[in-house]
């Protein structure tokens, strides 16, 4: 179990569940990504920027 | 000593060093077309490396380093933009044509993958150095079928701790009019020159419902590459060219249709279709490199760029986990200022050879197998 950054919910994470896994929590939706399992830990999932070039 | 430790620390011990490599790659400048020069220059240093590169029936740069079952295809591409930029340092900054688009990838690319097979023999990493990505892409076109990889990096500057998901497709357009020719005080009688302008307001007023404000990636783009016009005393004829940026999701058949109905009879030519790409980003390829950036103390960042590359053709065709990578700022691509820095270069081979040797693990009991 985890607690969701933003709005404080506790998120279930699965046996299976890695690091790098974005989730998003069922109450406020936010994209949180799992830094850690033991203890399991989230963030807030990066960004999505635009930009130009290759 | 841990296995990524042994494997960072075979990075940073490699003889030559990464940006003493680089520097030959931008020494031997390359543009598309003419990549003989950076062929030969890496077919003479990367053994070295003990990678032991051959050219494939198109001409790019190949090599495989282990024989391992996890199978990475790094696809980098070693032809560039014309316009050579004197090789030079200053202090961390390394200039040259390739710096970031996409030679230090490239590098990255061959640093990482000696790095990574040093420790960890599950891995069999297929180094494709491709020609003419700054054109029509025949080197990423022609190696597709012929790998079959797990996972796949395109080599491309997201900037060391960004992870590029997506590019715009594209497609140019050649609209040629024609008209017989008529005396210039005859108001009645529109030319060819008035019928194309015509045409280009037409396909402004189209530009303009499908520009989403403040966002670049999800709006059509157009441009206009040139405007010609000839008239030889019988006829006139004019032709306009335009380049459309075509985003996620848009049915380019409406653009078609447009211009079909809307073309005021003028011949019509369509042509560099690629479609756009958006990869799935809750992949074991895009976590291990959240993981991999954050270690490395960076903190990650995810990218959609409105220019193409060889993800947009790869993509489709290989349907595995796949990302753009590589170190430098894209913002210098093409630029009479192009240059990387060494600890940009570092830190992206760093991160590629954690990424690998995170994709090896899950296929033991360190991690998940495959999806």
């Amino acid at each position: 179990m985890v607690e969701c950054t933003e709005c404080g919910a506790t998120l279930a994470m699965n046996e299976d569940t890695e690091v790098g896994e974005l989730i998003t929590c069922g109450d406020c939706g936010a994209d949180l990504e799992v830094t850690g399992m033991t203890p399991p830990m989230v963030q807030l999932a990066p960004q999505e920027e635009e930009d130009w070039g290759e | 000593m841990a296995p990524t430790e042994q494997a960072l620390q075979a990075l940073s011990t490699l003889q030559p060093s990464l940006d003493v490599l680089l520097e030959g790659m931008l020494t031997a400048y390359s543009p598309t077309g003419e990549i003989g020069p950076v062929v030969e220059q890496l077919r003479a240093a990367l053994p070295s490396w003990s990678i032991h590169p051959s050219t494939d029936d198109i001409g790019n740069l190949v090599a495989t380093v282990g024989q391992g079952p996890v199978q990475v295809a790094l696809v980098g591409h070693i032809d560039t933009v014309r316009g050579q930029v004197p090789v030079r340092r200053d202090g961390d900054r390394l200039f040259g044509r390739g710096a970031v688009d996409a030679k230090g990838p490239f590098a990255a690319f061959c640093a990482a993958a000696v790095a990574a097979v040093s420790v960890e023999p599950r891995l069999q990493v297929h180094l494709i150095g491709c020609k003419d990505e700054e054109g029509p892409s025949h080197g990423a076109r022609f190696a597709a079928p012929h790998y079959h990889p797990h996972y796949a990096i395109v080599g491309e500057p997201s900037g060391s701790a960004a992870v590029t998901l997506g590019y715009k497709g594209t497609i140019k357009l050649t609209y040629t009019r024609r008209t017989d020719s008529a005396h210039s005080s005859n108001g009645e009688a529109s030319n060819a020159l008035d019928d194309t302008l015509t045409f280009w307001n037409r396909l402004l007023a189209f530009h303009s419902e499908h520009t989403v404000p403040d966002s670049a990636f999800t709006s059509l783009q157009m441009r206009p590459l040139s405007l010609q016009s000839v008239d030889d005393g019988m006829g006139m004829e004019a032709t306009l060219r335009v380049d459309f940026r075509i985003p996620p999701g848009f049915d380019v058949l409406k653009l078609q249709t447009f211009v079909a109905r809307y073309g005021l009879g003028g011949e019509v030519r369509w042509e560099g279709w690629e479609e756009p790409v958006v990869v799935e980003k809750n992949t074991p390829l895009v976590r291990a490199f959240l993981a991999a950036i954050r270690a490395e103390g960076g903190t990650p960042t995810f990218k959609k760029k409105t220019g193409t590359a060889d993800l947009n053709i790869l993509s489709p065709r290989w349907a595995v986990p796949m990302v753009a990578y590589g170190p430098g700022d894209s913002h210098l691509d093409h630029t009479p200022t192009e240059h990387t820095t060494i600890p940009e270069l570092t830190m992206g081979a760093r991160v590629l050879t954690r990424v690998l040797l995170q994709l090896a693990q899950r296929e033991s009991g360190q991690g998940r197998a495959r999806p």
